[in-house]
């Protein structure tokens, strides 16, 4: 039950109703982060940002600022401590 | 009257780096500016555009109030009228604006923004709900040179080794000398490795600064240099055979084996696999029972051919000798081969030195290059032609050799990632993460369909002008302009106007009227550099730390801090839940969760810094103590320098470039676009021809360039800096070589018409030696065309906007980077 | 006793002008007149061609023929070395500008103190200098003082305290042991037109 550090940006945020959160997973992919996280009509965050085995094109998802589509996409693992960001796709400058 | 006098520290914002300075204020007027030596960047140093600051301050054609525009009429040549408002008008105006473009379509917020010491603002549009760039990254930099830096080295930027390098080759690029990476540290670094015997080669079509103080100089016909290079790899690998093979073997993926399809061969584990020539066997890369790694051979792979990457270069570059370069770049052949040799003897390669007790490989030759280099429709392959060049000889982030430099204060070792293969994770997106792949695209600037790219946001002249072309299902109607001049500093400026008629609204964010500004319905005053904050370090080579800029007096007139006027814009749109979210990101916050913004709290750009540098550097080093010390700027040690990589190897063979074209290609085709031409994704560099080279009409070349006083931009109002160019016979003219021009007929003073393709200007002609015969030059310092300036219009001669020669269109792009063609040909004629 | 002086290590200077500019900064002169400034030089034919970059400015000659010829006492020699033109003595006839060998004295406007780099605006740190100005108007020649004020401060001249290239050194010519004196020794200093037997205090290294 690794223990990590969510953050649900822009429209993200508005459908789940809060921006941070720590929180301990049920599992250890990034699959398993989003059937945690439940959006404010009851769904699994998978519904509103995966499109069958993908996430959508229109959004992103940051492991410690790494895209999870160069790893290995909701198979990518999560470790204790680990900064997951979730957001839509905009060309937000890279973190300082 | 008793005199009151104060020393001010802050951070220099006349160009886009940021030299730590001392502001003396007298009686509350700005009297001095010097270098701070206290910031181990500047080391009290100090270029002309950070003494001229004083006249950005003090300039009476500031805006001094928000104006509103009575014009209905928008266009060059029209008088926008301005009416002074309130900043609440202001804000009120721009606010329901925002809000109906929030509710409607966010994505028609087209964005254009050019302040890149605040590049947490550029995040702004993001937050906003726009995907949409409007500015030439590729013009001004490296539209290239960013992602095959964050391919090679995991960095934005690069330098070579000034403490070690003994010779240094340096090709289009004023490092050093006249323009890019922290000018005046980097003059004096320059300056002190010239004078301890460091060798320096510059190659470049004009005597420039960097060519005037060379040992040697090498004319160059422009947009050739990647060819100049892979002769010099040429005459390393074939006629030589002397390259760091160690380092290749080990440090790269060099001996990885490469089939026939240009993909790593892999066995049933996916691994990628090397060829050991001792006990003749193919193994997994990481086989740990590997005598040694063959570079060389052709090797059979379940039946099929297969061979080391490097052996595919070799067999590439076999047709680049220096004869073949010679009739490309005009370089004599012999010339080529006395350099590569002087490179590669003097790289040392195989030797080593001993820094604070740690052993590094020492390899003190390097090439360094910038925009002129690269920035052409091949800039993908320039850039990796010049990163192999160094690879060869094993110099990449060693003493000596070539080094990465980070955009923010990280080191490299902070940066680098393992990725695919035993490699390091390839970085090409270093302002923000990839784009997925999308069709019909978002973004004006096609940013889903360039996988490795650097948003082109000259594209907007393709998008905006003909959406059906690219399935775009709408058109921006609405402009934001932040500290920039797309219509000076954008290629096609037809085009550019007809992106900017598109407009229904268009709100500016600036300090001066520009000829961009003067189309914008409202303007909002930012204060000026001297005035506001910021907590800032971009791409500073050598050192590291952060620089404060504070208000080193009360704001002359009734402007607002850039950050400030962001934050309130955002809560007058109603996102400053997802600005502050945002700012959270772009500013590091999220690593120190107790100095995040609240969503939906509003601060001021002082209270962030107070947070940023808190979050950066602990308690005790909040703001206060930035205002007193003003700067963390330190060198970097050996350790957050050299070898940063462990174990993991580097991109010699950049399969990862050509993974995402062939992935474009076919994800582009799915959607029935045929027509995207995905060949400028190779994993090696090498020659192909360019328009540019075999268009027919044009006898010239024409490329552009800064003087020192004007580098990057927002200075040619600046009467100081002005008045110096002025006296420079190089700028405020064309220049062409002196027999060149004679054969023309053309004589000093004479008015002459430039023509392109694309485009025509005039201006006034100067004979001089020191450029190629085939090249006319066009000195960028005064160009500009706003007219009613009084600054400007009492200079005689500006020279001419050379922009309008070039092309902004698909055609010309590097369909891989994003970079356009910024060299051209033309033909010159007397007016 | 002390004399100033200055080296140019021309091999250093990349013809940049921030000494240009911080002497512009400093002086707070009117447009076109530069009390230092970078000659650009260009040599030879393509492509063998060089450009050099040569900073000039008053060279605080020993033997300065300004002060011979001055009618009135303005210019001067100080006991230091440095050559100063004391504009209430001075009644702008030009003399000493027509004897400089060197080019580097300036004819200030007789209305130049009302005018600055902006037309019809005299910025605040421009009116700040003009009403330092000795004898609070123009019609006088002026020129580069090396800086004897920041001198006095203990601070090197504007244009070698933010010289980039570390090209321009500034010491005590008197002292053979000075930083100056050492580079003059080293590195064959060499005084700019010595045939017109006015013994500058400025040394180019080359």
């Amino acid at each position: 039950m690794p223990k990590v550090r969510l953050f649900l940006m822009g429209e993200v945020r508005k459908k789940v109703g809060w921006y941070s959160k720590e929180m301990e997973v049920n599992g250890n992919t990034i699959e398993d982060v989003l059937k945690e996280v439940k959006t404010v009509n009851g769904d699994g965050l998978e519904k509103l940002i995966c499109c069958g085995a993908d996430i959508t094109s229109d959004h992103w998802v940051l492991v410690n600022g790494d895209e999870i589509r160069r790893g290995k996409g909701l198979r990518t693992e999560i470790h204790e401590g680990d900064k997951i960001i979730i957001m839509p796709v905009l060309p937000i400058m890279a973190g300082g | 009257m008793e005199t009151e006098e104060k020393w001010v520290k802050s951070a220099c914002d006349m160009c886009l780096h940021h030299c730590g300075i001392m502001v003396r204020v007298k009686n509350g007027v700005v009297v001095e500016i010097e270098g701070d030596e206290t910031n181990a960047d500047n080391m009290g140093k100090l270029c002309p555009k950070g003494h001229a600051g004083i006249m950005k301050l003090y300039d009476p054609y500031r805006f001094k109030h928000p104006v509103q525009r009575t014009n209905p009429k928008k266009g060059l040549n029209e008088n926008p009228e301005w009416e002074k408002i309130s900043w609440k008008e202001a804000f009120d105006i721009i606010g329901e604006r925002l809000r109906k473009l929030r509710e409607e379509d966010p994505r028609k917020l087209l964005p254009s923004i050019g302040d890149f010491q605040r590049l947490y603002n550029w995040a702004w549009p993001a937050a906003f709900g726009s995907p949409n760039m409007f500015t030439t990254v590729g013009l001004y930099c490296g539209g290239a040179y960013h992602p095959i830096n964050g391919i090679t080295h995991s960095a934005f930027a690069a330098i070579n080794d000034y403490n070690y390098c003994n010779y240094w080759i340096q090709i289009g690029s004023g490092d050093g000398f006249s323009s890019h990476l922290h000018l005046a540290g980097s003059i004096k670094r320059m300056a002190d490795a010239r004078m301890r015997g460091m060798k320096l080669v510059v190659v470049e079509p004009r005597l420039s600064p960097a060519a005037a103080k060379a040992d040697e100089w090498i004319p160059i016909r422009p947009g050739t240099d990647r060819a100049f290079v892979l002769a010099m790899a040429y005459v390393l690998i074939h006629e030589l055979g002397q390259y760091d093979a160690e380092f290749l073997k080990r440090k790269t993926n060099a001996p990885y084996l490469v089939g026939s399809d240009g993909y790593f061969v892999r066995d049933e584990n996916s691994c990628t696999l090397i060829y050991d020539p001792v006990d003749k066997k193919i193994k997994p890369y990481n086989d740990p029972s590997i005598k040694d790694y063959a570079l060389e051979g052709v090797y059979k792979f379940n039946g099929a051919d297969v061979k080391p990457a490097f052996q595919v270069l070799k067999d590439k570059i076999a047709e680049y000798t220096p004869e073949w370069a010679e009739k490309i770049t005009t370089v004599p052949s012999e010339t080529i081969r006395r350099i590569a040799k002087e490179f590669v003897t003097e790289a040392r390669i195989g030797s080593t030195i001993v820094l604070n007790g740690k052993q590094y490989p020492y390899r003190p030759a390097a090439v360094n290059y910038y925009r002129g280099a690269q920035s052409h429709l091949h800039g993908t392959m320039d850039n990796q032609a010049y990163k192999l060049i160094n690879m060869l000889v094993g110099n990449i982030d060693v003493p000596g050799g070539h080094l990465g430099v980070p955009l923010y204060h990280h080191t490299i070792k902070d940066l680098v990632k393992p990725g695919p293969d035993g490699c390091i994770q390839p970085e090409p997106h270093q302002l923000h993460p990839p784009f997925p792949f999308k069709y019909p695209p978002d973004s004006t600037q096609l940013m889903e369909w360039f996988p490795i790219g650097v948003d082109p946001g000259h594209l907007n002249t393709e998008t905006v002008l003909n959406p059906d072309k690219f399935g775009l299902n709408y058109i921006p109607d609405t402009m934001f302009l932040y500290h920039t001049n797309p219509l000076w500093n954008m290629p096609g400026t037809d085009k550019v106007i007809q992106v900017f008629q598109k407009m229904d609204f268009i709100f500016a964010l600036d300090i001066w009227e520009n000829e961009s500004t003067k189309w914008a319905d409202i303007i909002l005053p930012d204060h000026t550099y001297l005035e506001g904050w910021t907590l800032t370090i971009v791409e500073a080579p050598m050192v590291t730390g952060h620089v404060l800029r504070q208000p080193v007096i009360e704001p002359l007139y009734d402007t607002m801090d850039a950050t400030d006027i962001l934050i309130e814009l955002a809560d007058r749109g109603e996102f400053l839940d997802a600005w502050n979210e945002t700012l959270n990101f772009v500013l590091g916050l999220i690593d120190k969760p107790e100095y995040m913004l609240e969503p939906d709290k509003k601060y001021t750009a002082e209270e962030i810094f107070d947070r940023v540098a808190k979050a950066l550097y602990g308690e005790d080093r909040d703001l206060e103590w930035f205002k007193e010390h003003g700067n963390t700027m330190r060198e970097m040690t050996p350790e957050e320098l050299y070898d940063p990589y462990g174990d993991l190897r580097l991109h010699f063979y950049m399969e990862i470039i050509k993974k995402e074209g062939d992935e474009l290609k076919s994800n582009l085709e799915k959607h029935g676009v045929d027509w995207w031409d995905t060949s400028f994704y190779r994993p090696l560099p090498e020659w192909v021809d360019s328009p540019l080279h075999t268009e027919k009409d044009y006898d010239l070349y024409a490329i552009t360039y800064k003087s020192t006083q004007q580098i990057f931009a927002m200075s040619a109002v600046n009467p100081w800096l002005t008045d110096i160019s002025v006296k420079d016979p190089m700028q405020g003219n064309i220049v062409i070589n002196r027999r060149t021009g004679e054969r023309k007929g053309l004589k000093d003073g004479d008015w002459v018409i430039v023509k392109s393709l694309f485009g025509e200007v005039r201006g006034r002609i100067k004979l001089i030696e020191g450029i190629h015969p085939e090249v006319v030059g066009f000195p960028n310092d005064i160009s500009r065309f706003l007219e009613g300036h009084p600054i400007l219009d009492r200079i005689e001669s500006k020279g001419a906007h050379y922009n309008r020669l070039l092309p902004s269109s698909l055609e010309w792009t590097d369909r891989a980077s994003g970079v356009f063609e910024t060299a051209v040909r033309v033909s010159i004629e007397k007016a | 006793m002390v004399r100033w002086g200055m080296t140019i290590d021309l091999k250093r200077c990349v013809g940049c002008n921030a000494c240009t500019a911080a002497c512009k900064a400093k002086n707070q002169t009117p447009p076109g007149v530069f009390f230092t400034r970078v000659l650009i030089h260009e040599d030879g034919e393509y492509p063998n061609v060089s450009r050099i970059f040569i900073p000039v400015q008053c060279n605080h000659c020993s033997e300065p023929p300004c002060v011979r010829v001055c009618p009135t006492g303005a210019s001067e020699q100080r006991d230091d070395g440095i050559v100063i033109v004391d504009q209430t003595k001075c009644i702008g006839c030009r003399a000493c500008y027509v004897a400089c060998p060197y080019n580097n004295r300036f004819y200030l406007d007789r209305n130049f103190i009302e005018e600055g780099y902006f037309p019809d605006v005299v910025t605040p740190p421009e009116k700040l200098k003009r009403e330092e100005f000795p004898g609070g108007k123009g019609g006088v020649v002026a020129k580069c003082d090396f800086c004897y004020d920041r001198i006095e401060e203990g601070r090197d001249p504007a244009c070698v305290r933010t010289c980039p290239a570390d090209a321009r050194k500034f010491g005590d010519l008197e002292d053979p042991e000075s930083e100056v004196q050492k580079l003059i020794r080293q590195r064959h200093g060499k005084q700019p037109i010595p045939e017109a037997g006015t013994d500058p205090s400025i040394f180019y290294l080359e």
